[in-house]
C-alpha cells in the first residue's frame, strides 16, 4: 500500500456539517465547478479526463473520457446526463456514504461532467431503498441552486443546468445503464438492445452518457488537482482513489477509500483488523460485488486494480468485498446470490428468464442432499447456456459467481452430494 | 442506397446497408429460427432463438440485432449455432406445458416446428414447472398463459398497429406473464390479428376454439367481400363448412392485417335461409326454364314498347366478369339501360397506425363494377334515372342481380323496381325485392365462386371458391353464359378466366391483364 496515500472522495465523510454548502464550500467545494465552467472548453475537460486515466467505477471499468467522446459531433439534439445511483449490487454500497455524507461533491461532480459533455440536463437515477440519501441529496440541490451554481445562470454564466433527482422502485436491473433509461421514460425496465449505444441514441432518443456516483465524484478533485495528481496513484492502468466496501467476516467492515495497489490480504488483515473470529479459517472472498466469481484462500494476493484480478479470473467489478470464514457453505451462498438474480431477472430474454430459476432449483436439491452426480456439470451447461447469450449483462452476472463457486469448491458440491446433506457446520448469521 | 455484400453459410447475400443478418437471410429465402421478430413490428431481440455465428467472433450474437457488415461471414449450421440454439429452445420448453394434442396451435405452431429440427428429444429438468392460469383477454381472445414464450409480439401489435396498448408483461423473472389491465380488456376492430401473430398457442380466438386440427383443413387463397380495402385472405374449410378466415401477406393492400369483422365474415353467408333453387312467381323451376321465360318476356316487350323499357342492373358485389356480362349481354347486344346498385357506406374509413384502414365503402368491387360495366357519369345518376323510369312505367322489365349477401336492398329500390311488369332477381338471400319478383335465381357469395374484384385503390385481385354451392344455385356468371348461350352466340367463354380475356378486348382498363396473371397478389391493370 501507498505511503503517502490520503483519503480525497472520503475526506470529509465523518463530518457531519459536510451535507450543508457552507462546510463544502469552506473545505474548498465548488472551486473545481467554477473552473470548469468558466475557463475551460468542453474539449479541454475531456482531455484532462482522459489523461487522468479515469475508468468508471460502476463496474466495467470503462474510460470515463473515452466515452463522453462518444457523443456525436455534429449532434443537434439535447445531451443528457444520467447519474447512476441505483447502487443495488448485493455486498456494494460504497455509493451510498458518498451521497449520504458528501451530496455537494456529487453535485459538483455533475456539473464538470455536464460541461464536458455539453449537458444542459442532468438526472440522478436513485435507488428506490436510498429514501434517506434521496433526501439529502434533495436538500443539498435546493442549497446549491439557491446559490446558483445549477439552475439558470450558472456562476453567474449565460450557461444553465437543471438537475432532477428519479427515485426508482426497487428493481435491481434498472442499474444497468439502459433499463434505467427507460425506468427514466416511464417504462417497463428493460434493457434495450445495443447497438445504439446510448451515446448515440439514449434517454428520450438522445444522447446520453451515464456515470457512476463514484465516477463523479473523481471529477472534482481531477480538476483542482490536475490529471497528473490522480494518474499518480494506483497501478499503470487503474488511476486514482477507489472506494472499496468491505463485507463479512472481518473486525471492521465498511467503506474505506485505497488505492488499486492495495491487496485484499492487506484489505483484510490490515486495513478491516483481520478475520472476526480469529479462530475460523478465511475460506472465499468475493472481490468485486456479488455477480464477480469468488477468490480463494489461495488468491487473496491479487492486486485489486481492474487488470491484475483477471489472473484469477474475477473482476473488480463495484469492489464490493464480501469475505467469508468457514462457517459458511459454498452451496449455501450459491443459493443465496442465485436466488437474488433469479428474484432481479426482468422477464425479457428468455435465458435469463427460465434458466436462473433452473439453476436455482438445481442448486437447492444440492443443498439437500436431493441431488446426483451428474447435476453439478448440467448446472455448469445450463450455466454456459445462459452466458453471453441474453440482452444485457445480468444473464453473465448470474451465471459468473455460480460458475466461480462450482470451480473452486468443486469438492464441497461433491460432499454434498456424495453425503447427502450439508456438510458444514454453519453460522446461520447470513442466512436469509 | 448503399449495399453491403456478406456471406451466410458460404452464400453471397446483398442487402440494403442497416439492414440486419436476419432480415438479410429472409429476403433472401434463407430461414433463421426466430420467434420475436417480425418484418412489420421490428427489433426487439428476447427471444434469443436466432443465434448464429460471426467468423471471428468467439461470443454467438442474435442475428435480428447485428447489422450485416460488408465481408462478414456468417454460420447458421455450425455445431456451436445448434448447441446454441438447441439450448434457447430448452429454456423456452422447460416451462412450457407441451400440450400439443389438444392446442388449437398445434400444426401450425412456431414452436412445434422449431422444437422438432432444431430440438433436444428429452427435457433434463427434473422439477415441476411453472403454473398459470388461462385469462379471458376480452371478448374474442383466450390467453393460455402457460404457453406464452413471452417474445411481445402482440404487445408491439397493440402498441403500434393497432395503436391500443391493452397488452403487458406484469410481475419479473420466470413469473412474469402477459395480461391485460384491470377493467381494460382488448377490445378493438383488429384485435385478432394477434391470434395470428402468435408463434405459439398463447392467444386463441375464442370461435376457432377446439373447432378443427389446422392440418385438417382446406385453405383457399381470396379477398374478403366485406368492404372495399380488398384484404387477402385464406378461407378454411372443413369438409365444406368454413371454419375460420387468415389474413394472407400483401403490401399493397392490407400489410399482414384483417379487421375482426371480415375474420367473423364467413359466418353472414352460412345462413339457413340461402335461397337454393330458382322459382317463377313461388314455383321451383329448372334454371333453363327460368332463363327461358326470362328472354321470352324481354322479346315481347322489346318487340312492343322498344329497348328502352328493358333495363338491368348489376352489383358491387359482383365480379369483374358478372357485371361485364351483364354489360355485354343486355348493354351491348341489347342496347337495355344499365346500372349498378349503390354501395353501402358505414361511417368513415378507420385508418390505424400502420396504415390499415378499414373501408366505409361496404362492398368489394364498387370500382370494378363501374369500371366493368362501363358506367362513366356520376355515381348512382344512371340508377336515379332507372327507378324513375319504372315507377313512371316506362321501364316494363328489370333484370337486377344483387349478390350482395348481407344485407336486403334499401327499401325505395325495392318499392320502385317492384313497379316494373316484369321483374328478374338473381339473389343469394331473400330480400324485400326477390320475395315479390317474377323470376328468383339462386345465385352464388363470393366464397363460392371464381373471379376478381378491383379494389378502391383499382388494385384488382383475384377470389376463389372455397366451398360448393348450396343445391341448384349457380355463381352469376354461369347464369349470364347461359343467358348468352341462349342469345348471342358470339360470347364464346365458359369460365371467369375466358371472360376476363374478352373483357380484356372490350374494357380499356384490363387491356393489358390476364386473369392468369392476376395471381395470388393482384395487380394494378391501369396501363
Amino acid at each position: 500500500m501507498a505511503v503517502k496515500f490520503e483519503p480525497m472522495l472520503t475526506k470529509f465523510a465523518h463530518d457531519p456539517k459536510q451535507k450543508k454548502i457552507a462546510a463544502y464550500i469552506r473545505h474548498g467545494g465548488y472551486k473545481a465547478a467554477e473552473k470548469a465552467v468558466k475557463s475551460f472548453t468542453p474539449e479541454e475537460i475531456i482531455e484532462i479526463v482522459k489523461k487522468s486515466g479515469l475508468r468508471g467505477r460502476g463496474g466495467a471499468g470503462f474510460p470515463t473520457g473515452l466515452k463522453w467522446g462518444f457523443i456525436p459531433k455534429d449532434n443537434s439534439k439535447p445531451v443528457y446526463l444520467a447519474v447512476n445511483a441505483d447502487e443495488s449490487e448485493p455486498g456494494t454500497f460504497k455509493d451510498r456514504l458518498l451521497i449520504e455524507s458528501d451530496p455537494h461533491q456529487l453535485i459538483e461532480g455533475i456539473i464538470i461532467a455536464c460541461q464536458a459533455i455539453k449537458s444542459e440536463t442532468a438526472y440522478i437515477y436513485i435507488r428506490g431503498e436510498f429514501a434517506l440519501g434521496a433526501g439529502i441529496l434533495q436538500e443539498a440541490l435546493k442549497e446549491a441552486a439557491k446559490k446558483k451554481f445549477i439552475g439558470k445562470k450558472i456562476f453567474g454564466t449565460g450557461k444553465k443546468l437543471d438537475i432532477f433527482i428519479h427515485r426508482g422502485a426497487g428493481a435491481y436491473i434498472c442499474g444497468e445503464e439502459t433499463s434505467l433509461l427507460n425506468s427514466i421514460e416511464g417504462k417497463r425496465g428493460y434493457p434495450r438492445i445495443k447497438p445504439p449505444f446510448p451515446a448515440i441514441i439514449g434517454l428520450y432518443e438522445s444522447p446520453t452518457i451515464i456515470n457512476n456516483v463514484e465516477t463523479l465524484c473523481c471529477l472534482p478533485h481531477i480538476i483542482l488537482k490536475g490529471a497528473e495528481w490522480f494518474s499518480s496513484i494506483g497501478t499503470e492502468k487503474s488511476k486514482g482513489p477507489k472506494l472499496f466496501a468491505v463485507s463479512g467476516h472481518v473486525k471492521k467492515p465498511g467503506v474505506y477509500e485505497l488505492p488499486m495497489t492495495v491487496t485484499l490480504r492487506e484489505i483484510i488483515y490490515n486495513i478491516c483488523g483481520g478475520m472476526q473470529d480469529e479462530k475460523r479459517k478465511l475460506k472465499a472472498v468475493i472481490p468485486g460485488g456479488s455477480s464477480t466469481p469468488v477468490l480463494t484462500l489461495d488468491e487473496i494476493d491479487a492486486v485489486m486494480c481492474f487488470d491484475d484480478i483477471k489472473k484469477y479470473k474475477t473482476m473488480l467489478g463495484s469492489a464490493g468485498v464480501i469475505v467469508m470464514d468457514e462457517s459458511v457453505c459454498m452451496v449455501d451462498t450459491a443459493i443465496n446470490l442465485t436466488r437474488f438474480y433469479c428474484h432481479e431477472s426482468c422477464g425479457q430474454c428468455t435465458p435469463c428468464r427460465e434458466g436462473g430459476t433452473w439453476l436455482l432449483k438445481m442448486l437447492e436439491s444440492i443443498e439437500a442432499g436431493a441431488a446426483k452426480k451428474e447435476d453439478i456439470d448440467l448446472i455448469l451447461d445450463v450455466c454456459s447456456q445462459i452466458e453471453g447469450r441474453t440482452v444485457c449483462p445480468f444473464g453473465d452476472a448470474m451465471v459468473w459467481p455460480i460458475q466461480g463457486f462450482i470451480s473452486k469448491f468443486r469438492a464441497e458440491f461433491e460432499l454434498h452430494i456424495k453425503s447427502e446433506k450439508c456438510p458444514v457446520e454453519k453460522d446461520r448469521g447470513i442466512r436469509r | 442506397m448503399k449495399r453491403v455484400t456478406f456471406f451466410i453459410n458460404n452464400g453471397e447475400i446483398s442487402t440494403d446497408d442497416g439492414k440486419t443478418i436476419l432480415q438479410a437471410a429472409l429476403e433472401n429465402g434463407i430461414d433463421i429460427p426466430h420467434f420475436c421478430y417480425h418484418h412489420t413490428l421490428g427489433i426487439d431481440g428476447n427471444c434469443r432463438i436466432c443465434l448464429v455465428e460471426i467468423a471471428g467472433n468467439p461470443k454467438l450474437v442474435t442475428s435480428c440485432t447485428t447489422p450485416a457488415m460488408e465481408g462478414m461471414k456468417v454460420l447458421t449450421d455450425s455445431i456451436k449455432v445448434k448447441k446454441g440454439r438447441a439450448g434457447i429452445l430448452e429454456f423456452i420448453l422447460l416451462n412450457h406445458p407441451l400440450d400439443c394434442p389438444v392446442c388449437d396451435k398445434a400444426g401450425e405452431c412456431v414452436l412445434q416446428n422449431y422444437s422438432y429440427e432444431h430440438g433436444y428429444a428429452h427435457s433434463r429438468l427434473e422439477y415441476p414447472k411453472e403454473h398459470f392460469p388461462v385469462k379471458d383477454l376480452g371478448p374474442d381472445i383466450y390467453l393460455w398463459t402457460e404457453r406464452c414464450i413471452k417474445c411481445s409480439r402482440c404487445e408491439r401489435f397493440l402498441d403500434r398497429i393497432s395503436g391500443t396498448g391493452e397488452l403487458g408483461f406484469f410481475n419479473r423473472s420466470v413469473k412474469t406473464e402477459l395480461s391485460v389491465f384491470p377493467g381494460k380488456p382488448i377490445d378493438n376492430l383488429i384485435s385478432l390479428n394477434i391470434v395470428d401473430i402468435c408463434p405459439v398457442g398463447a392467444l386463441l380466438d375464442k370461435d376457432f376454439l377446439y373447432q378443427a386440427r389446422v392440418w385438417d383443413m382446406k385453405r383457399t387463397e381470396s379477398i374478403c367481400a366485406l368492404c372495399s380495402a380488398g384484404c387477402n385472405i385464406e378461407y378454411w374449410d372443413l369438409d365444406n363448412r368454413l371454419k375460420r378466415i387468415t389474413p394472407r401477406h400483401n403490401a399493397s393492400v392490407n400489410i399482414d392485417w384483417i379487421c375482426n369483422n371480415g375474420r367473423r365474415s364467413y359466418k353472414l353467408t352460412d345462413r339457413d335461409d340461402r335461397l337454393t333453387e330458382h322459382k317463377l312467381r313461388g314455383k321451383k323451376i329448372s334454371l333453363d326454364e327460368g332463363i327461358e321465360e326470362l328472354i321470352n318476356f324481354i322479346e315481347k316487350t322489346v318487340d312492343k314498347y322498344g329497348v328502352e323499357s328493358i333495363a338491368a342492373i348489376g352489383s358491387p358485389w359482383l365480379t369483374n366478369e358478372e357485371n361485364y356480362l351483364i354489360r355485354r349481354i343486355f348493354g351491348a347486344e341489347l342496347g337495355a339501360r344499365l346500372a349498378v346498385l349503390p354501395t353501402r357506406i358505414e361511417g368513415k374509413d378507420l385508418p390505424f397506425p400502420d396504415g390499415f384502414t378499414i373501408r366505409a365503402e361496404k362492398a368489394p368491387n364498387a370500382r370494378g363494377a363501374r369500371i366493368a360495366m362501363g358506367l362513366k357519369g356520376k355515381k348512382g345518376r344512371e340508377l336515379d334515372g332507372i327507378l324513375q323510369d319504372t315507377k313512371s312505367g316506362k321501364i316494363k322489365c328489370v333484370v337486377v342481380f344483387n349478390g350482395d349477401p348481407l344485407l336486403s336492398l334499401p327499401s325505395e329500390i325495392t318499392i320502385a323496381l317492384r313497379k316494373a311488369w316484369f321483374v328478374a332477381v338473381c339473389e343469394t338471400v331473400p330480400s324485400g325485392l326477390s320475395r315479390s319478383a317474377d323470376l328468383v335465381f339462386a345465385g352464388n357469395v363470393s366464397t363460392e365462386k371464381d373471379g376478381t374484384f378491383t379494389n378502391y385503390d383499382e388494385y384488382t385481385q383475384r377470389i376463389r371458391q372455397a366451398v360448393f354451392k348450396p343445391l341448384d344455385s349457380q355463381p352469376e356468371w354461369k347464369i349470364l353464359l347461359r343467358i348468352a348461350e341462349r342469345w348471342h352466340k358470339e360470347i364464346k367463354a365458359s369460365n371467369p378466366s375466358e371472360i376476363y380475356s374478352e373483357m380484356a378486348k372490350k374494357v380499356k382498363f384490363f387491356k393489358n391483364s390476364d386473369f392468369n396473371l392476376i395471381g395470388s397478389k393482384g395487380m394494378y391493370c391501369k396501363e
